[in-house]
């Protein structure tokens, strides 16, 4: 469990490495994770609004079907596959005798882009306008938790 | 306050015109109601009875509770109940159940008096006095006339007491009491009501008797039907109002008013206005003596005599004397009705069509979409799901699911699907009449929600919208919250309504679709 190193910490994970390469290193895939996460959650976005707009309303039962633009959520696993690979392709080239493996750090950088994307894309569906009004609440998951527990 | 008094069959469907209109939201604050017919229990009276207790529901449930600007079943109605007597929609006949014109007149009785006995016999036929008038007048004004005009001695009486009481009172305020007799003057009762029961309401103002303002709705033949070829036997045949009498009949009246105005002595001449209305086509309905199978289908003539009315009431000087109206002969191929062709002096005509066209989509729209919905168990289990339910009644602890909201939302099913748009369907079944869209109009039980924006004339044939239901329900969600009812199943309908306005902004008034 050593090995899994986060990639963010201003030491490099080995003291062997050099301080400067991991600067550069941690610099650059955080540019691809801001990249992917900005990428991946305008894409959802953009999806999500699209198909929430195509989607009408025809018979009374329509309003409770599944509200399948939320799907594109699920596109958020995008920018965190993309960080960790990258960082999985670079680590390995910038450091390519490093003692520890560069799974830890991929695997961080990949869950905390896909977060990131997940947790943006979802908060910008709560934005005025983003979600037509005929479905306003229905990406509201958390209020509904706790309206839940209130009654 | 205004009177509405109904004489006949075709009386008694101008009054349920009316109350279509009332429902609306296009009557006036208040309603007194009259319904003179000897035959009480034809089809026409059982649907309009049934129609009245109907709106009162509707008044009881809505009114006052729709918010500003909306008035659905805001007319109260007086049935100049009695305490002690049966409520409802009263009927005035001028004879008895049974009763013939000779015991009506007490002929018999001529004998001992110095009047000749045969005196009668210039003015009826053997078979008239003899006539059962049970089922009415069939036809006959002169002997409806002479029953009609002992009203005089029915003062006393009720409903006369009460409403003779209730007009002295209106004439003690500066508004005055409005009085708007309808019927036609081709058949029996209708044309043997008017003249009489003007003058006799001319006798009853004790002070003001200018306050008092009357009008006559009379309606010319508009439908037609052959006695001898729906196989009547001969001696009711005879006896029974006969089509091809009914040019020569409303002539005979025509002469009649025209003769009673030109050589009208001070306040001899009832009529503040007289409206005339007509169609040049008559439309040709199955042919019934009387009784529960006179169900005539409503005729649009009828909607231009309710029109007329409810403009006397808003505005009883704006017609003086007589002015006429019907079908609009320059159409292509037929005489037609459009919207403009409505007759009303209100300058706001569009106002009218607005109205109509309001609580016809808002009626559409509850049957086939809305009304289902907050029906589903699912709106309780999930109400955030329609944003509007949830905004305007979940979570301020409304809901549309208690005993009394079901309770309302029943009646609206009941009102629109029994009675409103088959009362639109019978006046489209008429080819001539271009106001909505029978094509949308499905026969008058549901409403083509796929044609919602398409709900005026003309039919654009081939059209099909699946997505204008959609496009009101978006704009249910656009109206703002201050505009609302007082909760519950009222906030509902006055919700119905203003997306109905905004719709109507949207998908009628700026795509052009005027007329």
């Amino acid at each position: 469990m050593k090995e899994l190193q986060a990639f963010w910490v201003s030491r490099p994970p080995d003291p062997t490495m050099s301080f400067d390469l991991w600067r550069g290193f941690r610099t650059e895939v955080f540019g691809w994770l801001v990249g992917s996460v900005l990428v991946g959650a305008a894409l959802i976005i953009g999806l999500y609004m699209w198909q929430s707009r195509k989607l009408t309303v025809r018979s009374p039962r329509d309003p409770f079907a599944r509200f399948v633009p939320m799907r594109w959520l699920w596109l958020s696993a995008l920018p965190g596959i993309v960080a960790g690979v990258i960082y999985a392709i670079r680590y390995a080239t910038v450091f390519p005798s490093a003692a520890i493996g560069s799974m830890g750090g991929a695997l961080s950088a990949g869950v905390i882009s896909a977060l990131t994307t997940f947790a943006i894309s979802q908060i910008a569906m709560w934005l005025p306008g983003v979600t037509p009004r005929k479905f306003l609440y229905h990406p509201r998951w958390p209020w509904r938790l706790f309206a839940r527990r209130r009654t | 306050m205004n009177t509405l008094i109904c004489a006949g069959g075709s009386g008694v469907r101008v009054l349920e015109a009316v109350l279509q209109l009332c429902a609306a939201g296009l009557g006036p604050a208040s309603l007194r109601l009259l319904v003179i017919d000897p035959d009480s229990a034809n089809g026409n009276g059982a649907r309009v009875t049934t129609l009245v207790e109907s709106y009162l529901e509707g008044h009881r449930r809505f009114a006052g509770r729709l918010g500003d600007g909306l008035h659905f079943f805001r007319t109260e109605l007086d049935l100049l109940d009695v305490g002690g007597r049966a409520a409802g929609l009263k009927t005035w006949s001028p004879v008895e159940k049974g009763q013939k014109l000779r015991e009506v007149l007490n002929v018999d009785l001529l004998d001992s008096t110095s009047t000749p006995p045969d005196l009668i016999r210039l003015f009826f036929t053997t078979e008239e006095l003899k006539m059962d008038l049970t089922q009415g007048f069939r036809g006959h004004p002169s002997v409806g006339a002479a029953a009609m005009s002992l009203v005089t001695l029915k003062t006393g009486d009720q409903p006369w007491r009460q409403l003779i009481e209730k007009v002295r009172g209106d004439l003690a305020r500066d508004e005055g009491a409005r009085v708007f007799l309808a019927g036609s003057v081709f058949g029996g009762t209708g044309a043997a009501t008017f003249y009489p029961i003007a003058r006799f309401l001319r006798s009853v103002p004790e002070v003001n008797p200018d306050r008092l303002k009357i009008a006559a709705g009379a309606l010319s033949p508009y439908f037609r039907f052959e006695a001898a070829a729906a196989g009547v036997d001969s001696a009711v045949s005879r006896q029974a109002a006969k089509a091809e009498r009914f040019p020569l009949a409303t002539r005979s009246a025509v002469d009649f008013y025209e003769h009673l105005r030109v050589n009208a002595v001070e306040g001899s001449w009832p009529f503040n206005a007289f409206y005339w209305m007509g169609d040049d086509a008559p439309l040709s309905v199955p042919y019934a003596p009387g009784g529960p199978d006179q169900k005539n289908p409503s005729h649009f003539v009828e909607l231009l005599t309710a029109l007329a009315a409810l403009d006397f009431f808003e505005t009883p000087g704006a017609v003086q004397g007589s002015v006429y109206s019907g079908s609009n002969g320059t159409g292509e191929d037929e005489a037609s009705l459009e919207w403009r062709d409505l007759p009303l002096v209100r300058p706001d005509r569009e106002g009218v069509r607005v109205g109509l066209l309001r609580f016809f989509l808002a009626g559409a729209v509850h049957l086939g979409f809305t009304g289902p919905l907050v029906r589903l168990p699912d709106i309780e289990r999930s109400p955030y799901r329609v944003p509007w339910y949830w905004e305007r009644f979940a979570s301020k602890g409304d809901r549309l699911s208690t005993e009394e909201s079901q309770a309302s939302l029943d009646f609206l099913d009941r009102f629109f699907r029994d009675h409103h748009f088959p009362w639109w369907s019978d006046l489209h079944g008429h080819n001539a009449v271009r106001l909505f869209n029978r094509a949308a109009l499905n026969g008058g039980k549901d409403i083509r929600l796929d044609r919602l924006a398409n709900l005026l004339w003309p039919d654009r044939a081939g059209e099909s919208d699946p997505d204008a239901i959609d496009a009101f329900y978006t704009e249910m969600m656009n109206v703002p919250r201050k505009q609302g009812g007082a909760g519950g199943a009222a906030a509902y309908l006055a919700l119905l309504a203003h997306a109905a306005d905004r719709f109507i902004d949207n998908r009628y008034t700026k795509t052009g679709s005027k007329e």
